[in-house]
């Protein structure tokens, strides 16, 4: 027995990462004397090593200094909202976003509703209950004063993307359009409607959404973190549909769930206002799965990308010019 | 003017969202009182380098300044930073590119020492020596072996955050294991 197998086994074993044939090769070894030391030694050193965490000193007052210095040029610029460029063109141009309806309030029209519209560029907000949106282009959202009790009861023409804050007892509803509704108490999703079709689609990112629907059928799901539902107009019918790419092209946020290489440079050649030339076919079985890259500069991301693909090298061919060559992943 | 901390009163975790909420520059001051140096040690136990553990944290802080006025956090504070601490000591090592594969010189002083015949050791003593030989484990060795015995983190969960195969992560953690297990034999006896 190879000594590197027996200690890959008692930390997986110890980690609870064994699989049931690993399981019976671990308890056949645990049999033999000749290995009982190695199990108790092991384990010794992974109770012991528990606890470790390094004691280094380091200066907090020199380190507040610095960062006073960064922050001192930054104070002037308001962090309550702001613009972001349009960041793909090109999915906005399939995604026909019409207006499909109009919140009625039920039972008052007096109730003084808010409008918040994009009109070039993606709008980002945050709502005066604290829930962020990311509005897409050409999109509207009504909203009413979020801060009294109750339900919110917002609707949307178009795209966007909520990060609703939590508030318990108030639930976040938004209308989707014939007499569809997205429900949720504190969560992040997109929501994406489609007045030639009359559907409408919610992708969760993070916590629940009920999607239902208000008329005869009165069809309901609980979508959770991760999936992704496609509701009928009238009918109310629902569909599941999978999430690929990321749950949202508007909240700025470069991340990748298996996403195709080529999108994933289509999607960043557009954030950076680059042209990024690759060969689709010889790339297009790669499959990207990364952090949030939103914090990153282009020169990162590539260097990120790179890391993960071996052998692909990014070279710069011009002002706003990138060449991918050295990687073959076809499908 | 000393901040308030520094006189002796702690702050909560919802005094001080509160006071980055309303854009008080106390704020900062109170967070790098009661989490710098602690953040600046868990990015070092991931990478070992002071330098770079000094960065990332004032990147961290420096986020959450940018988010400050409209940040919500529903988890604690510290675990929360620490999250970050950990996030972006891997985007870190992925920029890095380290090849995890290549070997690396073990260089470790792996005698007893001072024992004098005595090598059995209480354990504040074992804790202490395996916690030097972690200390000195070859980098890449000691960056794997660190992402599952303090972050969690599974086999499957280290690869695809360093982009590097599981059976890479199985062998240096293999290793640092090997390494660990020889230091610390003299004293069981």
């Amino acid at each position: 027995m190879n000594k590197l197998r027996i200690y890959q086994l008692i930390h997986r074993d110890l980690t609870g990462q064994l699989n049931h044939s690993e399981e019976a090769e671990l308890d056949a070894l645990k049999t033999q004397s000749e290995y009982e030391h190695i199990f108790a030694e092991l384990t010794t050193v992974w109770s012991a090593s528990k606890n470790y965490f390094p004691q280094q000193k380091f200066d907090v007052s020199t380190a507040k200094a610095k960062f006073a210095r960064r922050i001192a040029t930054d104070k002037k610029r308001p962090a309550k909202t702001f613009s972001m460029p349009w960041l793909l063109a090109a999915a906005a141009a399939i995604v026909l976003i019409i207006a499909i309806g109009i919140w009625l309030y039920p039972s008052s029209s007096a109730v003084k509703m808010q409008i918040l519209e994009a009109s070039s560029d993606i709008e980002y907000a945050i709502l005066p209950d604290n829930t962020e949106i990311w509005l897409g282009q050409g999109s509207m959202l009504k909203y009413p004063d979020l801060t009294v009790p109750g339900a919110r009861n917002v609707s949307l023409v178009g795209e966007a993307y909520f990060k609703v804050a939590s508030k318990t007892n108030a639930p976040f509803v938004v209308d989707l359009g014939k007499n569809n509704y997205a429900e949720v108490i504190g969560t992040a999703f997109n929501v994406k409607t489609d007045v030639t079709t009359g559907t409408a689609e919610v992708k969760v990112n993070e916590g629940i959404v009920r999607l239902y629907n208000t008329s005869s059928s009165r069809m309901s799901t609980t979508l959770s973190a991760g999936q992704g539902a496609r509701i009928q107009a009238g009918t109310g019918q629902i569909e599941s549909i999978p999430i690929v790419g990321s749950y949202s092209f508007f909240a700025n946020e470069l991340n990748f769930k298996n996403t195709p290489l080529p999108d994933v440079f289509d999607k960043i050649g557009t954030f950076f206002e680059v042209e990024i030339t690759y060969d689709r076919p010889s790339i297009n079985g790669c499959r990207v799965n990364s952090p949030l890259m939103d914090d990153f500069g282009l020169q990162e991301i590539f260097e990120v990308l790179e890391g993960l693909y071996p052998g692909m090298s990014i070279e710069n061919t011009g002002e706003k010019n990138y060449t991918v060559s050295g990687l073959s992943c076809a499908e | 003017m000393l901040a308030e901390s520094q006189l002796g009163m702690s702050y909560q975790d919802e005094d001080i969202l509160k006071m980055l909420n309303a854009n008080e520059d106390q704020a900062i001051s109170v967070l790098f009182d009661n989490f710098y140096e602690y953040l600046c040690n868990v990015v070092y136990r991931v990478i070992n380098d002071r330098d770079y553990a000094e960065d990332i944290v004032q990147e961290i802080f420096y986020d959450l300044w940018r988010k400050r006025e409209r940040i919500q956090i529903n988890i604690s504070l510290r675990a929360y930073l620490r999250r970050a601490a950990v996030n972006r000591s891997l985007n870190h090592i992925r920029k890095q590119r380290m090849k995890f594969e290549e070997d690396e010189e073990v260089v470790l002083d792996l005698k007893a020492k001072g024992t004098d015949g005595q090598l059995e050791l209480e354990k504040d003593e074992l804790e202490t020596r395996i916690f030097e030989i972690i200390e000195s484990l070859p980098p890449k060795c000691r960056i794997i072996f660190g992402l599952s015995r303090f972050e969690n983190m599974s086999y499957q969960e280290i690869a695809d955050e360093l982009g590097i195969s599981i059976k890479t992560v199985e062998n240096q953690i293999s290793k640092a294991l090997k390494i660990l297990r020889t230091a610390i034999q003299p004293y069981l006896v």
